[in-house]
């Protein structure tokens, strides 16, 4: 089924909104997101500067400052909450596995 | 060693996929993408590596936008950044290249890519609607007309070659929308997993037709019979080619002057509809001119002929040679005839019409004779001529019409004529002045105003029909380009056993074509008898070959 549009966050999603819970520059992102998670998670130039400009026109994000072409962001209130949102439905998640499967770690 | 490459690609506008492995071969091949425009993609030298490429679909502002735009310098920035270098960039797509193995793609979101792809596909959409619409309305009544009445299609390479066109281009739209919807429902199934799905577009399909449409333009140069035409087509490609060399130069050197996009469209518009109106009623009237002057002549045929003046009107009377005369079948030579000979010939069917009539000036009561001779060039389209001229005049009968006005070709004599097949037209019972007659290649519609006796109809079908063997001439140069591909590939032979037909008759043909000029008579028809000895001479060479 479709994701209804930032309903649920993708984890790239995710992570662009957690860098940007301090202002930061679109092109730093992509070199804290591997660093944020191990290289784990790793955004493409394209879909971050689409994903930024999608952010914006929903006002999840606002411009702070612009260097030439060097533009800074943060989150607003609105991308804060839904931020915090899948990180509920995230921790949510954890919880069933927990109470299904106990604390052990996953092998 | 040259250092620069041109290619004209065949890519469907949302292959991306196959624009990127093809980019990727020409990089092996030491060939980094330069420039691309609407000539075609241009490459210069470097030394072979591996490199790769990434198309991506940027589509955020409109072909007017001042150039270079922030928002596309921005997103290059980003590439940039993560080692994404851009070769060339067209208004819809950007170009890229990573020369580091461990690049991160430009693209991590399939969703976001296909959001991408299909807003760049909607923006071309209206193009490829209204081209299938032409391409539905003339390629379709280019077959209903093929069914229906295929004459006039087959002897005149214009209709058929623009329908044809069309048709083509219809099929190119068409296929290639149809297969980016198949494409882009199995995306959206995987890019719900979370996976990309690379596009295949049919760049096969898209070089056969675009072979086939160069190859019918060939056709159409060589075999129209309006010289006239064929300079004037000419002039019009070319004012085409300088009107969208300049519109586009306008449009690029405002945006480079950072000319608001709306003024920028305001003006490139008004310079293109301006321009268009110059050239081409330039072109228009030069051509009038050229005709009304006699520079240009639009008809194929060169006429000899005289004017003269009747009830204050200046009439025209024609001297052409023609096959068979009114004088040939009565023995009675008259003044005050004009004789017009009118021929259209495409590489399958050729047409001669004759009339010779009594000039209006003349009161004499003189015998007027009309025929229409048509010589098939390929067997396969005899029947569909003689179908469509025996039905000719049973079209015109409206149903309910009383049964001694019903018009209709009746089987007659044909030995009288020397024909091997006759038919006479009659009107309910009434034998009627109009026949048709057939031989071996060539079938003819006779129409004197007077009742033939069986010596005029023998004059008359001598003086008609061609010597033929009943395989035509572009099918004789056809077959005989088959038996020497078979004499020099032995095997072909060997691997299509049920060609050995089209060997023996191809090795004939070629003797026709080969030794028709000895008889001085191209493009008639050699001596049967010589070919008698002749073909099994080349059987035994042949068998001496293999």
């Amino acid at each position: 089924m479709p994701r209804e549009k930032f309903k649920t966050l993708t984890e790239q999603m995710y992570y662009i909104l957690l860098c940007l819970a301090q202002e930061c520059c679109g092109m730093d992102i992509m070199d804290k997101i591997p660093e944020m998670t191990g290289g784990r998670v790793r955004v493409g130039s394209g879909t971050l500067y689409n994903l930024l400009e999608q952010f914006l026109d929903v006002e999840m994000i606002r411009e702070t400052r612009c260097e030439g072409r060097r533009r800074s962001y943060i989150l607003t209130e609105k991308g804060r909450r839904l931020l915090e949102e899948e990180y509920q439905r995230l921790c949510a998640q954890a919880q069933d596995y927990r109470r299904i499967l106990g604390e052990e770690v996953p092998r | 060693m040259k250092n620069k490459k041109w290619e004209i690609p065949m890519f469907s506008f949302y292959d991306h996929t196959g624009m990127e492995r093809h980019l990727e071969k020409r990089a092996r091949q030491g060939w980094l993408l330069e420039k691309m425009s609407g000539l075609g993609w241009t490459y210069r030298r470097i030394p072979p590596q591996p490199l790769t490429y990434t198309v991506s679909y940027f589509n955020q502002e409109s072909l007017y936008e001042p150039e270079p735009s922030e928002q596309r310098q921005s997103f290059q920035d980003f590439c940039e950044h993560a080692g994404w270098k851009l070769a060339a960039a067209s208004p819809w797509v950007q170009v890229f290249y990573n020369e580091r193995p461990d690049h991160v793609p430009i693209e991590t979101d399939p969703q976001m890519e296909l959001v991408s792809v299909h807003r760049a596909v909607k923006k071309t959409l209206p193009a490829y609607i209204l081209i299938i619409l032409a391409g539905l309305w003339l390629g379709g009544s280019w077959l209903w007309q093929f069914l229906q009445d295929p004459i006039d299609l087959l002897v005149s390479p214009n209709w058929a070659v623009t329908s044809f066109c069309f048709g083509l281009l219809f099929v190119y739209m068409v296929t290639d929308l149809i297969c980016y919807y198949r494409w882009r429902r199995k995306a959206i199934r995987a890019a719900e997993h979370g996976e990309f799905l690379p596009t295949r577009g049919l760049y096969k399909l898209h070089y056969v037709l675009l072979i086939l449409v160069a190859l019918s333009l060939v056709y159409w140069a060589l075999m129209v019979t309006t010289p006239g035409l064929r300079g004037f087509f000419l002039a019009y490609l070319l004012l085409i080619a300088v009107l969208s060399v300049l519109t586009a130069w306008v449009r690029r050197t405002l945006q480079r002057r950072r000319v608001s996009a709306g003024v920028n469209r305001a003006v490139t518009l008004a310079v293109s509809i301006g321009l268009s109106l110059a050239l081409f009623s330039g072109l228009f009237a030069g051509m009038f001119a050229a005709i009304q002057n006699g520079w240009v002549r639009l008809d194929g045929d060169i006429h000899s002929s005289t004017t003269y003046e009747w009830n204050g009107r200046t009439m025209v009377a024609y001297s052409d040679p023609l096959p068979l005369t009114v004088e040939d079948l009565t023995g009675i030579t008259a003044e005050g005839y004009s004789c017009h000979l009118e021929t259209e010939a495409s590489l399958l069917l050729k047409r001669e019409e004759g009339e010779q009539r009594a000039r209006y000036d003349v009161e004499e009561d003189l015998p007027r004779l009309e025929y229409i001779r048509y010589t098939t060039r390929f067997s396969g389209v005899y029947d569909l001529c003689l179908n469509e001229l025996l039905r000719d005049y049973e079209d015109w009968n409206i149903p309910g019409t009383p049964s001694e006005q019903w018009m209709q070709y009746r089987p007659s004599d044909a030995a009288v004529w020397g024909a091997q097949n006759a038919w006479q037209l009659y009107m309910g019972s009434e034998p009627m002045y109009c026949y048709v007659l057939t031989w071996p290649d060539t079938i003819v519609q006779l129409e004197p105003d007077w009742l033939l006796n069986e010596n005029q109809m023998a004059i008359a079908g001598q003086k008609l029909r061609k010597k033929s063997d009943g395989v035509g001439r572009t099918e004789s140069i056809c077959l005989a380009g088959a038996a020497i591909l078979f004499q020099v590939i032995p095997q072909a032979s060997q691997i299509f056993p049920h060609v050995m037909h089209t060997q023996v008759i191809g090795r004939l043909q070629l003797c026709r074509i080969l030794f028709d000029p000895f008889y001085r008579n191209w493009p008639g028809r050699p001596d049967h008898k010589c070919l008698s000895v002749l073909f099994p001479l080349l059987q035994n060479l042949n068998r001496a070959v293999i």
